[in-house]
């Protein structure tokens, strides 16, 4: 059985195993597929794209959200107004993922594209899907594939653990959960928090995506939360409560009276599914 | 505190001379729902966070009995925990057994602090991924120990462990000295609301996420869960928390300035300065 070794920075090697038969082990490389994301749109969504101009859903304003966190947030304080299930996300025929659009469960390893009843032009992603690496690339050109953003405002949430934040700052003179910030240059304004400093960087699918705005010339924010726990608490999620009063999110935000209820509701289905700690 | 190349395996000393396993080790205990123990002249107490019960299964325990005079709460991973638990209820059987006396606490914490050092020191092993929190009593009357991954254990007057325990210890310091001569309804509620600090305002200590421990004099370890928690719980329940709200994090509008303007700023991504919006 192969196992990868890391190998230098950011290098992964296949090592080969002498407890596996080399030639099946080849036959076995050659006939697994290259990983890569597929889009699925509702039956209306479908039918709405053939009959735009462009082939394209219009769009002004663009959430994605990537991780439980950002997921819980956008569920409670966007997501409670009406909303249909335009397309969802996935990685074909593979078990990995959900390629069904009945499990609508906020906890389930799904990613669905929301548009608002109230707003037909305001996409919501909610990715709860780990997506490997060498997926991201093709996860973010189906994301944009179907949507017209040239007149969009992308907003990123994700969050990351606090042990991974580097600061001249020891992190327990910090208030955690914090937020902070990066933009592209055709943002014009400031993210409603600090920028993130050097030498942190955003990594993975949030970066992919401001990296496919930043090249698009897209007017995109990314927010990210730093958090001290694995698991999902109400503090993590009510620290992107700033964000509702920038854009792109002021325009489109509704309040949700029920906000409160919906987040214990939310931490309480997330902290069933892990039993590790107690 | 974030990766580097000395903290592969608990066997590696890093040039600053630290163990980067244990310490990683360490945090593990913070992964685990609050916990508080306090103790009196007479009698220790525990009381403990319980995460959400699930309808389909029985909810995890927080609090372990240990024996007849000795109980642990824990935080941190649950399988280590239990087999720790496992280790201290074997180690009270013996000393029943071939002493026909319960075991000193201390002795008790003694021995469990070499069993986890072993861990901390053996190539191929990893530190137990849990804090222990022992409440006990025995003819030194009674003890609170905090043990910790790194195998070192402490006599406490009170401590808490666990997810956002500082806020708990904070309220401990401040009434520290009321415990002494508390009755024990009394030092049940302190715990209380020392570990209500834990939680964010939205939430609020019930029948459902707490369980309390007592033991002391004439009194044999004994816990208590759900409805049997109502009337601790009935002292409190109408009293504000001392902390006030958490602190915002970041709440500025956009336009203003955030908290961080005046430092030394990282250039923008990519361009000229941003135009206000």
């Amino acid at each position: 059985m192969a196992a990868p070794l890391g190998c230098g920075y950011g290098d992964l090697v296949l090592a080969s195993s002498r407890a596996v038969d080399d030639e099946e082990e080849e036959e076995e490389a050659s006939q697994k597929p290259s990983p890569s994301a597929v889009l699925r749109w509702s039956t209306q969504a479908k039918q709405e794209i053939s009959e735009s101009p462009n082939d394209c859903i219009e769009c002004s304003a663009l959430i994605v959200a990537i991780g439980p966190v950002a997921t819980g947030f956008i569920h409670t304080y966007l997501l409670h107004q009406e909303t249909e299930i335009l397309g969802m996300i996935g990685s074909g025929l593979s078990e990995d993922t959900c390629n069904t659009f009945e499990q609508t469960s906020p906890a389930d390893a799904t990613c669905f594209l929301h548009r608002l009843k109230s707003a037909p032009s305001v996409i919501v992603c909610q990715c709860n899907v780990d997506i490997p690496p060498e997926m991201m690339f093709s996860w973010t050109q189906q994301l944009f594939s179907c949507i017209n953003i040239h007149n969009t405002y992308v907003g990123i949430l994700a969050s990351a653990p606090v042990s991974e934040f580097r600061s001249s700052v020891s992190l327990s003179d910090v208030t955690v959960p914090f937020l902070r910030g990066l933009k592209t240059n055709q943002f014009h304004g400031k993210p409603v928090c600090p920028y993130l400093e050097q030498p942190n960087t955003a990594k993975g699918l949030p970066a992919s995506v401001l990296t496919h705005c930043q090249v698009y010339r897209v007017p995109a924010v990314l927010y990210m939360c730093y958090s001290d726990s694995i698991y999902v608490e109400i503090p993590a999620i009510k620290a992107f409560l700033p964000v509702l009063k920038g854009t792109p999110f002021r325009d489109i935000v509704q309040e949700n009276p029920h906000a409160d209820i919906t987040l214990r509701k939310l931490v309480e289905l997330r902290a069933l599914q892990n039993n590790l700690y107690t | 505190m974030f990766r580097n190349q000395y903290d592969n395996d608990v066997t590696v000393w890093s040039p600053q001379g630290r163990l980067h396993q244990v310490e990683y080790a360490m945090e593990a205990v913070k992964q685990g729902s609050a916990t508080v123990g306090l103790k009196s002249k007479t009698h220790a107490v525990l009381v403990a966070l319980k995460r959400a019960p699930s309808e389909l299964s029985d909810h995890q325990r927080k609090v372990i009995p240990i024996d007849d005079h000795i109980g642990v709460s824990i935080a941190g991973l649950t399988a280590d925990a239990r087999l720790l638990s496992k280790f201290m209820r074997t180690e009270c059987l013996n000393s029943r057994y071939a002493y026909e006396s319960p075991l000193p606490v201390s002795r008790l914490v003694s021995t469990l602090g070499n069993k986890m050092q072993i861990c901390t020191q053996r190539y191929g092993r990893r530190p137990y991924g849990v804090g222990l929190l022992v409440a006990g009593y025995d003819e030194m009357g009674p003890h609170i120990y905090q043990t910790c991954p790194s195998s070192n254990y402490f006599d406490c007057k009170c401590m808490a462990i666990g997810a956002r325990s500082q806020s708990a210890r904070t309220y401990l310091e401040r009434h520290i000295n009321e415990f002494l001569d508390c009755a024990v309804d009394d030092l049940v509620r302190h715990g209380l609301r020392a570990l209500r600090e834990t939680l964010p305002n939205e939430q609020e200590l019930n029948t459902k996420n707490v369980s309390v421990a007592i033991v002391g004099k004439d009194t044999d370890f004994t816990l208590y869960d759900d409805d049997d928690v109502q009337r601790f719980l009935a002292g409190i329940e109408h009293e504000k928390r001392e902390r006030g709200a958490p602190a915002a994090a970041m709440d500025v509008a956009e336009g203003q300035e955030g908290p961080a303007a005046d430092a030394p700023q990282d250039p923008q991504p990519g361009g000229p300065d941003a135009m206000e919006h």
